[in-house]
């Protein structure tokens, strides 16, 4: 970065690590923070060592949480089935899947899912920290919500095969047709998927 | 469906160009790297949704632009006409323009593009085909695959997904560290979308080879004709897949292949574990020719090898075409160059007779006699002729 004083040069080499973020990008967000408020600047900054020093990780779910509220929420809370857990990759999907409303189980976050491709392998996830979870008893069931692609197949295979001797049932979230959908525009790999994931009618 | 109109804006070395194809022979002419086949790669890429030839989208946009646009402006012979448009980011444009293409107005996956427009590239390198790498003929089947049928188009990128992890894998072992336990799924996948992949590639086979022998003598010069050329699908299974047809055929059904695989994956487990890749599955396999009885590539004459080269587009344009599909736009880049002008006249008219043909050549000399008359626009220095000149 010939020819730029050395706080510019900085914070535009810093801004190109994030990812998405390439040099013109960067360059442009340098520029917007040397023309913003120095409020804005400061709040930025204090945003970015918060979610380092105040985050933590729950000793049980492995999700993110206040730093000291170790278990986190969701963990503590007592009218949630502890019977069940909902593994998931990211702690984004745990609030997706708690937004429906629909379960009320307790949560397991892998922080990733196995790629070889990225040197992510089961030991880079939080996969021992669930099975000395469910091996410790209690536990009637885990669903498997990792995303239904390669890499969250692999991961929820692998699972299931570590998990089976630990608990009753080992389960894998359906995928199928999108609701509000039309048959005709659904893809084939969904139309076999959603197929293949078929139940009698309910008459009840 | 025939080319009316192609647009480009900021598309490699064009600011803009506007072309007008005939509705049969339409001659690019100008010097090497004056930017023809730039022409030719924005038809392929706005059709098929990725270049042949640039290592990522980005270089498709022209320097400092922050994206490239591509328009096709189609119509048929019943007056239904049809716009695609394909729109390329630069690489640092701002994530608002994504990659996008739209037919009608509409956004579309590219792998649906094929049910409005077809395309046949016809590459120089492709003269190498029956003598080069059997990376070159494998890439040549999947690409008719891939436009003919969107699952098989999505087999193909799954397959090579699946490919680049287990061999990340692999090597991961090898190093020591991962272990041999995590395979198994892997494995699982490679041989059931390997079956798939291999199952399309039985079939076209198949109908390539049905479809051979009269193009090869429709393009055959006097003493060629009649030439025995056989076809034939090599894979890797071996003694894994004991039910195996003596002759190639059509594909068996699908567990008959995965199972082959799983056997086969099992057979060479040590081995791949020693090597760190994936020795078994379609990445592996050929399209294997013969002219009587012989193989090509080391006993057939340049002449011939041409010969079953041109019979094997020809066979392609019309399997692309087949089943009630549009008819392929054709795009020969400085092809005749490499053929004698009995050939090249003879397969050009094949062509014209099947549809629309754009051909780029670098030496008008090399446009072949009777071919006189037709309209020729010219490229220099990134900029097209306004309009065409007659020859
Ligand atoms: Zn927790």
């Amino acid at each position: 970065m010939s020819g730029l004083i050395a706080p510019v040069a900085r914070l535009i080499e810093e801004f190109s690590k994030l990812p998405g973020v390439g040099r013109k990008t960067a360059q442009r967000l340098t520029y917007h923070m040397l023309r913003a408020p120095a409020d804005e600047a400061r709040g930025l900054a204090s945003a970015l060592v918060a979610v380092k020093e105040e985050v933590a990780y729950c000793s049980t779910c492995c999700n993110i949480t206040d730093r000291g509220v170790d278990p986190c929420a969701f963990c503590a809370d007592d009218r949630r089935d502890a019977t069940r857990i909902c593994v998931v990759e990211e702690p984004l999907d745990v609030l997706a899947i708690d937004r429906t409303g629909e379960y009320r189980g307790r949560y397991h976050v892998l922080h990733g899912a196995i790629s070889p491709i990225d040197g992510i392998g089961p030991d880079q996830i939080r996969a021992r920290e669930l099975v000395a979870r469910v091996a410790a008893g209690g536990v009637e069931e885990v669903i498997l919500a990792t995303n239904p692609n390669l890499e969250g197949e692999a991961t929820a295979m692998y699972l299931a095969d570590l998990l089976a001797p630990h608990v009753p049932m080992v389960s894998r979230i359906a995928r199928g047709l999108p609701v509000g959908g039309d048959l005709e525009y659904a893809d084939d790999v969904t139309l076999i998927r959603s197929l293949q994931g078929r139940r009698q009618v309910d008459l009840s | 469906m025939r080319l009316t109109r192609l647009l480009l804006e900021d598309f490699r070395s064009y600011a803009s160009a506007e072309l007008h194809p005939e509705p049969g022979l339409t001659i690019v002419a100008g010097p090497n790297g004056a930017g023809k086949t730039n022409l030719l790669e924005a038809v392929f890429v706005a059709v098929t949704g990725r270049s042949h030839r640039a290592g990522s989208d980005a270089e498709l946009v022209r320097h400092s632009r922050p994206f490239a646009r591509v328009r096709l402006d189609l119509s048929d012979p019943q007056g239904v006409t049809a716009r695609v448009e394909l729109l390329v980011p630069a690489e640092d444009t701002p994530p608002e323009i994504r990659k996008r293409v739209t037919v009608n107005g509409l956004p579309r996956r590219a792998s649906a593009i094929g049910d409005t427009v077809r395309v046949v590239l016809f590459r120089p390198e492709e003269m190498l085909l029956l003598v080069g790498a059997p990376s070159e003929r494998r890439r040549f089947m999947d690409a008719i695959l891939a436009q003919r049928h969107r699952a098989a188009a999505r087999d193909l990128a799954e397959l090579s997904r699946v490919l680049a992890q287990r061999n990340a894998l692999l090597r991961a072992i090898r190093r020591e560290e991962a272990t041999p336990d995590g395979l198994s799924f892997w494995d699982e996948q490679l041989a059931v979308v390997g079956a798939r992949v291999l199952a399309a590639r039985l079939n076209l086979v198949a109908e390539l080879a049905a479809r051979i022998p009269a193009l090869h003598d429709a393009v055959a010069p006097a003493d060629e004709q009649g030439e025995q050329v056989r076809l034939s699908y090599a894979d890797t299974l071996k003694n894994a897949w004991p039910e195996r047809p003596a002759a190639s055929g059509p594909a068996p059904p699908p567990d008959e292949l995965e199972a082959a695989y799983r056997r086969r994956i099992s057979e060479v487990r040590e081995k791949e574990l020693w090597n760190g890749v994936s020795l078994v599955g379609p990445h592996r396999d050929d399209l294997r020719v013969e002219l009587a009885g012989r193989e090509v590539a080391t006993h057939a004459s340049r002449g011939q090898q041409r010969t079953i080269i041109l019979a094997l587009k020809l066979a392609e344009t019309d399997l692309l075409g087949a089943d009630d599909a549009p008819t392929p736009i054709v795009l020969l880049d400085d092809v005749f160059s490499e053929l004698d002008s009995d050939r090249s006249d003879r397969s050009l008219s094949l062509l014209l007779e099947r549809g629309q043909v754009l051909v780029t050549m670098a030496d008008l000399a090399t446009l072949p006699a009777g071919r006189r008359g037709v309209t020729i626009w010219e490229v220099g220095e990134g900029r097209l002729s306004q309009a065409p000149r007659v020859a």
